[in-house]
This record gives C-alpha cells, structure tokens and sequence, in this order.
C-alpha cells in the first residue's frame, strides 16, 4: 500500500488525470475569450464553454442548460443566491427579508446570513437532532410572512448525514418561499436528479468531484431575481448574472469530471457503501470507546465523522501524519469554544467534539487501503492509551 | 547545512552587533505518553548543529541557550493536573545531546507544559486581579479569557467557577515564553539583547503563534532589553518544507 493514504476527501479531491489532461488542453489550445465572438478561436470558446453547460446540465438532469450558471466555485454560488435574493427583495420590492438556514451549514452560508443581519435581515436557523438532521417542524415554525429563502445544504461535509431536502422544497413551495440548497457535498459525488428535489437554487462545487478548484457553478430554475441584483457585475457572461470572464479551462475541467461522475456514480456508491460499513465495522470491534457521530446510513457513503472515548483527536492526527492524512473539526484540542459547530449543534458532549475525526474517501481508494487505514488507527490509539 | 539553518543564520546576521547576543533555541517537542517522534530527534539535531555554526561564527559575542519542551499533559491537557515533577529526557534526546560536547547536558533547559499550565493560571489570576487592561474575560457562560494585541483577540483560557483560570493552548505558550524567557535572563543578567528560535511542527502554529502574540502583548520588560522571537514551523520531519514566522 502506498503511504501516505490521503483521506480528507471531504476538504477537496485529487484531481482525476482525464480532468487534467483536459484542463492543459484547453489552456493550450482554446485561449480565446468566449465573450470575443467576432473571430473563430472566440466562437469555438463559446461552443464549447455551451458544451460544458450542457454536460453540467445533464449530471443534476437539469431541463434546460442555461439553468446552470458557472462560478468560481460554492462559496461564490451560495454568497450569490443569498445576497441577490436580499438585494432583490430589500431594494427592489422594499419589502423585509428574513431568511431560514440551519445551525450546521457550511461556514460561507452561516457568515453570509451574519453579514447581511448588520443591513437589517433577520435570520433564523433551524436546529438538528442528535443524528445531525434538519428538525423539518421546527424549520416550519421558524417560517414568518416575511421569510424570502429558505437555505440548506443537502449533505453535511463533516458528518456526511443527508439533509430532508424533499421534504423542506415542498414546504418551501407550499409557503411560497424560495428555496436553496448547497449541494457542494452531494453533486457528483452521490446521485442527484434535480427534478425530484426541484429547488429554485442549487450551489455546486469541481473540487468536490475531481475537478479542479476554483471553479463550481450554480443551477438556478429562475433567474429573475438575479438578472436584477447580480452578486458580480461586468459584462453579459452568464447571462448577466455573474460577470467576468469565465474560466473555460477550469470549467471544461469541471465537466470532465462530470462526464466521469456520470459514468462511474452508481457503481462507485454501491462499493464506497460496502466499504464504510467495513471500516465502521472493524474499528467498532477493535477500539473500546468508538463512537460515530452522526447517522452512519442515511449519509454520505464517503464520510466517517468518529471519536474515540480518551483519545485526543490531534495526538492521533499527529502520530498519524505520515501515514494518514484526515482531519479534525476543532482548531485546539482543549477549547470547546474552537470545536465543529456542526457537532456541538447536535448536542454532543464536549469530550466528543473535542475528539472528532472526519475520515472521508472516494474513487481511487481500495478497500484494501482502507483496512490497512483502520489497522494503522488501531495501533495508533493502542500506543497512545498505553 | 540544511536550507532552514542557512535562512537562520541569515537573520542572526542582520541582528548581531559588537553587543553580547544570547541565542536561545528550543526544539525536540515531545510527549511523555508517546515519547520523541521524528520531527523531536531531528529538529533537535537541527539546533546543535546550528549552535555549533553560531558559536564557531561568532565567538564570544554570542552564547547559545538549549531547551526542550516536554507536554506531560497526557492525551488530554484540558484536566487540570498538580505534578511537578519533571520527567528525565528520554534517551533518544539524552543521546542527541551526549554526541556533541557543544552543549553541556547541565545547562539545557527543560520545560514541563504541566508545570508550565499551572504557572499560567497563577499568572492570568494575577493580571486580572491587577487589572491589566489587555485582558479580559468574556460575559458569555463560557467566560473565555483573551488577551487584545493590535489586531486581534486571543484566547488564552477561561474562567472556572471555581474563580481559576483553566489555560488552553495558546495560554500555555504565553507562559512558555515568559518561563524562557525570565530563565535565560536570570542566566545572562548583564546581557540585553536576546533572540529566541522556537522549533514546531506545523500542526502546532496557530497554539504558538497566537501564543507568542499573547506574550509579546501582555509581557512587559525592560524598555532598554532587546527580545527577537522567531518560530520555525516543520511541515515534514526534516524540515525541508518550513516557514519561518520572523519578529
């Protein structure tokens, strides 16, 4: 086996060899400006950035392709959604914007709703159950006749736990509100038909599916809100929804990889399920006090979010560091205060905040390794307990 | 010698005049549950071998201080333990140390973290009890202790009901630093320029560098004592990926 075994797939993926190889070519070779349509390098630019819209369309099975919007990535998408959303109603209806997100949303979601609290939205976030769920009635409690939008991610990046998003999208609809979702976990790396869901908003991002980083996009069913209050403003790319030129390099890369997506995602869930179940199985049987945090099946099958009962979670890292490469949810092994939001949300103990492990995997990685992997923490938490 | 020791050496020469100038440099971080690790052996090996270039450099002009930190804390350093006694170097140090007769075992100075959080906790009591004004606790229930340097807030700890200062990470290094420092003065008392080269691993620089941004914050000394504190930060073992944070 090769070491180090790197399993922090969560952060960001390696990049797939066709995707790069993709990426040099367009560098090389489709240089020009897809904006600049008046000479051919332009207009073959611009086929081809269609092209990749069209691909990007296909992974969610959005109906149309210019529902997909490209970005440089989730943060961008999500910061675009909610800003236009309250641009739109504050400014262009004059009416009051309150919006409802969750307490274990991603960081870019959580420090967008704060933001806009200092130009007078209210934000109110709904609370999760010990397995690290979405409390769908006491989201619908929170629901005001001033609420815009509704945002939630579809899987957690540190627990994996898949959110109620079916259900919360026909709430939305059923008020009338708007809804997101930042689906950066989920999109090319689990099967996901947009239509089944039907949000009006869905963030996405390349280095989460083995694409390159700095390039995500956004799928938007309606796109008046935006047209209005765009979070960029430059030249009509996108549809004038996000100006600047685009990243063609990036963006044909991130269609690569959702080219591959499309061929390998059923049969790559199917194997990472099995494989989850084995390491949760063997490290369960082999280390006393092993705990997942968390909903260990209606999750990510690439995500393991642990803790082990009187190990510090950094010692292990740290012994781990030229072995396994994972990480943890705190910045300090001793302050609650710097542990994962996402689990103290949950209502877990300060000992197992502290002590959280987020092991995430994913194509490329064997299940061979993976046992090796469990055997190598094993020793290690045997060593440090003495 | 390797790239981090020349780039070392570099700034030691930019800083050095014709005044007596003492080099403290701490490496060989180690727990007592696990014992040395690579990145222990070899960022020790790392400072002998920068002494003996330091010392054959600059002569008497220069007097070079070894310490080693040892976290005796155990896996979880948030318990407020009372040892204090201190653990001998484990061998694989002691022997690093013996193969090169630059540095005398004698005068290496070694750091307890145990010892090191309960001095700390004395100390925040006291500041706060004097009330320092670049420290503050929290009106939160989790009643976190910061310390306020120019641009930021650090925490250092919090406040117990118990009325005692519980020190974190960040807190502990403070008083590391203060440690080191009043030890290496006491040793040198007719010296006033000092530098101080921490080696880390990469894991630990935001608990150091915040650490030494709390220290440099709230510690005052003599106006007339010059203090340099450099940190060496190893991402591999044998620091051939580092970053230095630099005064």
């Amino acid at each position: 086996m090769n070491l180090p075994l790197y399993l922090d797939y969560n952060a960001s993926t390696p990049i797939d060899e066709h995707v790069l190889s993709e990426i040099i070519l367009y560098m090389k070779k489709h240089y020009a400006n897809p904006s600049s349509t008046e000479h051919i390098p332009g207009m073959s630019a611009s086929v081809l950035l269609e092209k990749a819209r069209e691909t990007l369309a296909k992974l969610i099975n959005a109906e149309e392709p210019d529902n997909i919007i490209f970005t440089s990535g989730a943060s961008e998408s999500n910061n675009m959604v909610i800003r236009g959303i309250y641009d739109y109603f504050s400014y262009f209806k004059q009416e009051k914007v309150h919006i409802v997100t969750s307490t274990i949303e991603h960081k870019c979601i959580l420090n967008c709703c704060e933001h806009l609290k200092k130009f007078g939205a209210t934000i109110s976030y709904a609370p999760v159950d010990h397995s690290g769920k979405v409390d769908v009635k006491k989201l619908e409690e929170l629901i005001r006749p001033e609420t815009r939008l509704i945002t939630i991610m579809a899987a957690n990046n540190e627990t994996g736990v898949f959110q109620p998003i079916k259900e919360i999208s026909t709430l939305a609809k059923n008020h009338g509100i708007l809804f997101h979702i930042d689906a950066a976990q989920l999109i090319g790396k689990y099967p996901f038909n947009i239509n089944e869901v039907s949000p009006d908003f869905a963030s996405f991002s390349s280095h989460k599916f083995y694409g390159p980083k700095g390039v995500g996009g956004l799928y938007i069913s309606n796109n008046e809100f935006h047209k209005k209050a765009p979070l960029i403003n430059g030249g009509d790319q996108e549809l004038g929804l996000r100006g600047g030129t685009v990243n063609l390099p990036g963006i044909a890369g991130m269609a690569k990889a959702a080219e591959n997506a499309l061929k390998n995602i059923d049969q790559d869930v199917k194997a990472q399920y099995k494989i989850k179940s084995l390491v949760i199985s063997k490290l369960k049987s082999k280390i006393n006090g092993f705990t997942v945090n968390g909903d260990e099946k209606n999750a990510l099958p690439t995500t393991i979010n642990f803790s082990i009962k009187n190990v510090d979670a950094k010692l292990l890292l740290r012994l781990l560091k030229n072995k396994l490469h994972m990480s943890t949810g705190s910045a300090c092994s001793s302050n609650l205060a710097t542990s994962s939001h996402v689990l103290k949300a949950m209502g877990l103990n300060s000992e197992r905040c502290l002590g959280a492990i987020r092991l995430s995997f994913g194509r490329g990685v064997s299940e061979n390794e993976l046992m090796h992997a469990c055997d190598l923490i094993i020793s290690t938490v045997e060593k440090i307990k003495g | 010698m390797k790239k981090i020791l020349k780039e070392l050496g570099r700034h030691i020469e930019s800083i050095i005049t014709n005044k007596p100038l003492i080099i403290y440099l701490e490496a060989g971080h180690y727990l007592s549950t696990t014992g040395p690790t690579d990145f222990s052996t070899e960022s020790l090996k790392d400072t002998i071998i920068f002494s003996r270039y330091l010392i054959k450099k600059y002569g008497k002009n220069i007097r070079v201080v070894l310490g080693i930190l040892e976290n005796d804390l155990g896996t979880d350093h948030a318990k407020n333990t009372k040892k204090n006694t201190l653990n001998a170097l484990p061998s694989e140090l002691e022997a690093i140390i013996a193969h090169d007769t630059i540095i005398k075992r004698e005068r290496v100075l070694h750091f307890s973290e145990t010892t090191t959080k309960n001095r700390g906790s004395s100390f925040v009591k006291k500041q706060i009890k004097n009330k320092n004004k670049k420290i503050a606790i929290d009106n939160t229930p989790e009643a976190l202790v910061h310390i306020h340097t120019t641009h930021q807030k650090i925490c250092i700890g919090s406040k117990t009901k118990n009325n005692t200062y519980k020190l974190y990470c960040a807190g502990i290094m403070l008083q590391h630093y203060i440690d080191v420092f009043t030890k290496v003065k006491k040793r040198f008392k007719q010296a006033d320029s000092f530098v101080i080269i921490d080696w880390s691993e990469h894991f630990d620089k935001t608990k150091v560098v915040h650490g030494r941004q709390a220290f440099q914050s709230i510690y005052s000394s003599d106006e007339n004592i010059s203090l340099r504190i450099f940190n060496v930060f190893y991402t591999d073992d044998e620091g051939s990926i580092y970053s230095i944070q630099k005064p």
